[in-house]
């Protein structure tokens, strides 16, 4: 079942560079910013930082989950707002929170298929701009309202509404419980930190370091280099930096947090949970050959993409599932990773996932293989902080965790590397890619 | 096409007339489209061409007749201003203007009704054929815009504009039109009645005949009418213009604004308030006799003919020199967000080219950001711009703090802070990023160019690009040629500056380039005359009578008094003892007085609004009497001698081409005024002999800063002129 990309057509397929803007959580620096503009911002920065002539691109294609009532192919909207010529065409993807990676896969296989060359794939979230919803019954009545000529007519249907008619639905937290399974994202959090007894101490501990991390690679210049700065209308305070990672914080205030999705029993926290958050990020992604002709030195290859599906209870393991496929499709396996990105959305979900990893039984049971797919070293894991601090607006992670990743293998000297996700709903997926060298 | 021609309906005519019958239905169609010209200029000619083919029409038993355009962006820009510069006398011009009158006036006399069908610009004579024909209609094309721009000549629509316009569309509209010379476009014309509907762009001319054969009786014409009138906004014309009471209050308010705005220096406008309370009513022939009398008065008028002259000035430096060897610039990084980056990536954005703005910090970047959007904004409150064009145009600007992208930029515009040391250093590391083909720009005021180029790996590729501020409105650039700078720099410079819709004029690489370094000698000479004791607002005022858009201290205010002043030290260093320093800047800003930007200079500013600041005089000798006494003529001669002085001197140093150029770079850059013509063409007014010699008698008084330069000396005894082309 190996379907490597390299197999379907000989074409090696290259990220040749790419840019995020920073991160920040909801309500916060970049609430003003709508996620259209934020799109148009990574999109118009990659062109300008490669160089490469916007009319010579194949296609654009966005990673986006909250899809904004003004701009549903928000990742036409983007393209077109960062001076994509008008011939070329967008699109936009949702799988949930692999939206990111599901826009570089989709590029990847245009490519590998022979049907494009260079695309730029992405992913923009503004979860400030979620919006509140009406219900259906004030709908209804507006709709029987608008239908009527007289004041004392167009009055009556929202008369006979109840009251709690009147009270809105709220799209994000809607956008995060599964309607399957009736759980929202946190309370499968909770099943896995119950199921794979996940203390609270090693959740906040893990968020912690997250923290600790991310401030660490931004203090010593490792995350400048991926980040342009948003300057949002009409004020243009400039928003340089990530908001969300916390120099201060400490265990004794993680530990003092009190658990948000079971109040009495729970251990999930929004301390050891990653935050709703706004944000943007755009690769450019090419055939190989033509990047190497055309005088790029890529950042790395993408050697092979696997999607899975699991119990949309347990969607926290998303990453066991996907992960042995793309490493199999890939010829190699988790020990020959010199780094690993798996996004946090919880700190449980996380540590579920490197249990699961270095379990035999789960190995056996789940996956259907006949031994575990190998312990993570924490030190090669996440090692500029990841989502806990930065946050997780839900269209983009996918996008940034694979630059972020390429971005810190070639400064680290190459080699191979994982991004994986868990996905809401009960999915996972994983991408490896291989970096390049700078220098000729 | 000529009269002993058979004619024959239905073929086209070869000539500037071209007359066709597309739809059948009897409607003719007659398409203006001057033979090898890229617009429609009403030249004589072609208005003795459209007088015989009006002679055809009555024969062809046409049932309408639609006017239109051959041209595919134009109606018809206006008369021919080549042909208005070679009238010489005001019977002459009376004469010229009742000949297209009466032409136009057998087109409003036609029995057939007739449709003016306007798809992009039409100025001047092309309106007043316009207002003659029965109906109007416009295209919704962005680039229609309908005016009457005379008044901007210094003479007034004389082909019946004046009479007709007031009759269509009411008085206070007409001389709002008129007086400022502005254009409308299609839907503001419709709402005026100005045009009598916005039709669609595509198969406009059919749409145009299928309107005009809905319209041909005499109830069609009264129902047009009146819905001409029901579209106006405004109190009812009953209460301004149907009585003369209402009558004199709009024109004394028409003349108020007009005097606000020019001081009275401008006879047009004033001409246009006389003559419109009879051309726009009464019987038409007197009132077209009326109007073509004006016209010839104001034709021969020492305004006209300066303006005229700026006209012919303005259009030159949008195309001479060429420039072949320029790069074709596709986007461009801004060095230095401040305000002058700011007001340069708006320039840039707002005609299309991609900028990326950097500056060291990121709230330095922002801060540019916000200043090029507020210019936007600015006019999105006087509704001239949508915010959704707003928002386009803004994000044209990338901002950054680093040099990413600038690989991919065809130039780079610097405008950092005025320090050598400083931008030598930028200067050599922009370079480094940049792709070999890219012109580096600097906007320097005072620095030399050589010097900053020193630096760099190839210091050919520099060349000055000097904007004024503010940015968005001064259409000056002074465009600075290095002794090392590349002839495609030069003309990459001369190039963008075109695009950017400033004029530019190319300048030597000497202290103060043009226009500072003549600017200079007046502010000193206005803080020599503070420092004598003339009280500030007097000495201001004295300039503003001249016409002069502020007095020097006021403009010292706005240039910042501490950059005056460096600017002051670097003249002085070049120039030595002939400068002369009023040295009060020096004590003004070691006092703190910086200028409007500081809200204290030798005005104290209190929302934006500034009063003299008493607290400033100690820093003034002992008032002389004498130049007190000697009243603002004495001022302003001393000030503008100055001018011309140095003036006289970059034209013996070939600072500049020609003395055209300087007077040119004067009105652009400095607000000099524009009905004298220039700076120069004033001191041919004043007559070189009296400047020399004034200048001579003030260098008795005033010390050696007057001695005129050898050149003014030279031409005043040989009866040389500086514009010899007015003669």
């Amino acid at each position: 079942m190996a379907i490597g990309i390299d197999e379907t057509s000989g074409r090696s397929i290259v990220i040749v560079d790419g840019v995020r803007t920073p991160f920040a959580k909801s309500g916060a620096a970049l609430k003003d910013v709508p996620a259209h503009e934020l799109g148009r911002v990574a999109i118009q920065e990659v062109l300008a930082r490669t160089g490469f002539d916007p009319a010579a691109l194949d296609e654009v294609v966005l990673g986006n989950c909250g899809t904004p009532a003004d701009a549903a192919n928000i990742g036409r909207v983007s393209a077109l707002e960062a001076g994509v010529p008008r011939s070329v065409p967008a699109f936009t993807v949702h799988r949930n929170c692999a939206s990111g990676i599901e826009s570089i896969a989709q590029a990847a296989y245009k490519i590998g298929a022979g049907a494009a060359g260079a695309i730029i794939a992405g992913g923009t979230e503004s979860m400030s701009n979620y919006p509140l919803m009406f219900g259906r019954e004030l709908a209804d009545a507006f709709a029987a309202s608008a239908r009527e000529k007289s004041l004392p007519g167009k009055l009556a249907p929202f008369l006979r509404l109840k009251p709690s008619a009147l009270a809105p639905r709220i799209a994000i937290l809607e956008g995060l419980t599964d309607p399957v399974s009736g759980l929202n994202m946190g309370q499968t959090a909770e099943v896995l930190a119950r199921e794979f007894a996940i203390s609270r101490a090693a959740q906040d501990a893990f968020a912690l370091e997250s923290h600790r991390r991310t401030i660490a690679a931004w203090d010593e210049g490792r995350l400048q280099d991926e980040v342009v700065a948003v300057y949002p209308a009409p004020g243009f305070a400039p928003v340089p930096q990530d908001v969300g990672p916390r120099r201060e914080q400490t265990l004794e205030q993680l530990a003092k947090l009190r658990p948000f999705f079971d109040r009495r029993h729970g251990t999930v926290t929004v301390g050891n949970a990653c935050p709703i958050t706004d944000g943007a990020a755009a690769v450019l992604v090419m055939d190989e050959e033509r990047a190497l002709a055309e005088g790029y030195r890529p950042l790395g290859r993408l050697r092979s993409f696997a999607f899975a599906g699991l119990d949309p209870e347990r969607m926290g393991l998303g990453p066991v599932y996907a992960a042995p496929v793309a490493l199999a499709r890939a010829g190699v396996t988790l020990a020959d990773m010199a780094l690993i990105e798996i996004n946090e959305a919880f700190a449980a979900q996380v540590l579920a996932c490197l249990a699961a990893f270095d379990s035999d039984l789960f190995a056996r049971e789940k996956l259907g293989l006949s031994r575990a797919v190998g312990a993570i070293d924490p030190a090669r894991l996440n090692v500029n902080g990841g989502a806990i601090a930065l946050g997780h607006p839900v269209g983009v992670s996918g996008t940034r965790i694979v630059l972020t990743l390429l971005k810190e293998l070639r400064r680290r000297g190459g080699g191979l590397g994982l991004a994986t996700l868990c996905v809401g709903g009960g999915q996972g997926a994983a991408v490896v890619v291989e970096s390049m060298p700078e220098a000729a | 096409m000529n009269e002993s021609q058979p004619a024959s309906a239905g073929m086209a005519a070869p000539g500037p007339w071209r007359f066709e019958t597309p739809g059948g239905g009897g409607i003719g169609v007659l398409a203006i489209d001057a033979p090898g010209q890229k617009v429609n200029v009403l030249s004589y000619e072609m208005l003795d061409e459209l007088a015989s083919q009006l002679e055809r029409i009555p024969h062809l038993g046409l049932s309408g007749l639609v006017i239109t355009s051959g041209k595919p962006r134009t109606f018809v820009t206006g008369a021919d201003v080549r042909e208005i510069q070679a009238i010489r006398t005001a019977e002459e011009g009376a004469l010229k203007a009742a000949r297209g009158q009466a032409i136009f006036q057998r087109l409003a006399m036609l029995a057939t009704p007739t449709l003016a069908a306007i798809d992009g610009l039409c100025l001047g004579g092309g309106t007043e054929l316009a207002l003659a024909c029965r109906y109007r209609v416009a295209s919704d094309f962005e680039r229609t815009f309908i005016g009457l721009p005379e008044v901007r000549l210094g003479i007034l629509p004389g082909y019946g504009g004046s009479t007709r316009l007031p009759r269509l569309i009411g008085l206070p509209a007409a001389l709002d039109l008129i007086l400022t010379g502005k254009t409308v476009d299609a839907m503001r014309a419709y709402k005026l009645g100005l045009v009598d509907d916005v039709l669609p762009r595509e198969d406009f001319v059919t749409r145009a005949v299928d309107w005009l054969s809905a319209r041909l009786d005499a109830a069609a014409l009264r129902r047009v009418r009146a819905e001409r009138r029901g579209r106006r906004t405004g109190p009812p014309a009953w209460m301004l213009e149907g009585n003369p009471l209402g009558r004199a209050l709009v024109f004394s308010q028409a003349r108020k604004g007009v005097m606000r705005e020019t001081h009275g220096h401008y006879p047009a406008p004033l001409k246009v308030l006389d003559i419109l309370p009879q051309t726009g009513r009464g019987p038409i022939p007197e009132a077209l006799a009326l109007e073509a009398r004006a016209v010839g008065e104001l034709l021969v008028t020492p305004e006209h003919k300066n303006l005229l002259s700026i006209f012919f000035l303005t259009e030159g430096a949008k195309k001479d020199p060429p420039t072949p060897h320029a790069v074709d610039v596709q986007s461009v990084g801004v060095l230095g967000a401040g305000v002058m980056g700011g007001g340069i990536a708006f320039a840039l954005s707002d005609v299309g080219i991609p900028a990326r703005l950097k500056d060291v910090a990121p709230e330095a970047v922002g801060k540019g950001l916000k200043a090029a959007y507020d210019l936007y904004q600015r006019r999105v409150r006087r509704r001239r711009l949508k915010p959704a064009v707003r928002d386009r145009k803004m994000r044209l600007i990338a901002g950054g703090t680093d040099y990413a992208g600038f690989s991919r930029l065809d130039a780079v515009i610097e405008a950092i802070v005025e320090k050598l040391e400083i931008k030598q250093t930028v200067l050599a590391e922009v370079e480094a990023h940049l792709p070999a083909h890219a012109i580096l720009l600097t906007n320097t005021s005072s620095l030399d160019v050589d010097t900053m180029a020193s630096r760099m790996a190839s210091p050919e590729r520099l060349a000055g690009l000097h904007f004024f501020n503010p940015v968005d409105r001064m259409p000056l650039v002074e465009i600075i040629v290095g002794a090392r700078t590349s002839k495609a720099a030069t003309e990459t410079a001369l190039a963008l500056a075109r695009r950017l819709g400033k004029t530019p004029v190319v300048v030597k690489n000497a202290p103060g380039f043009l226009v500072n370094r003549i600017l200079m000698p007046y502010l000193n000479e206005g803080l020599h005359l503070f420092r004598q004791g003339v009280h500030i607002e007097t000495l201001d005022d004295a300039m503003v009578d001249f016409g002069m858009p502020m007095g020097p201290l006021r403009l010292l205010d706005e240039i910042g008094l501490d950059v005056a002043d460096k600017v002051s030290h670097v003249l002085g260093a070049a120039f030595g003892d002939r400068v002369d320093p009023a040295g009060v800047l020096d004590a003004m800003v070691a006092g703190g007085r910086i200028g409007k930007k500081g809200g204290l200079g030798f005005y104290r500013y209190r929302d934006g609004v500034g009063t003299s600041d008493p607290a400033v005089y100690p820093l003034a000798d002992r008032p002389s009497r004498d130049v007190i006494t000697a009243g603002p003529g004495a001022w302003r001669e001393r000030m503008i001698l100055a001018m011309i002085n140095e003036a006289a001197r970059c034209l013996e140093e070939s600072i500049v081409e020609s003395p055209a150029q300087v007077d040119l770079a004067m009105i652009m850059g400095t607000g000099f005024p524009p009905f004298r013509g220039g700076l120069l063409r004033h001191a041919d007014m004043l007559g070189l002999p009296v400047v020399a010699d004034r200048l001579r008698a003030l260098a008795q008084v005033h010390g050696a800063r007057f001695e005129p330069c050898a050149l003014i000396g030279r031409m005043a005894l040989d009866g040389y002129r500086f514009r010899p082309e007015f003669d």
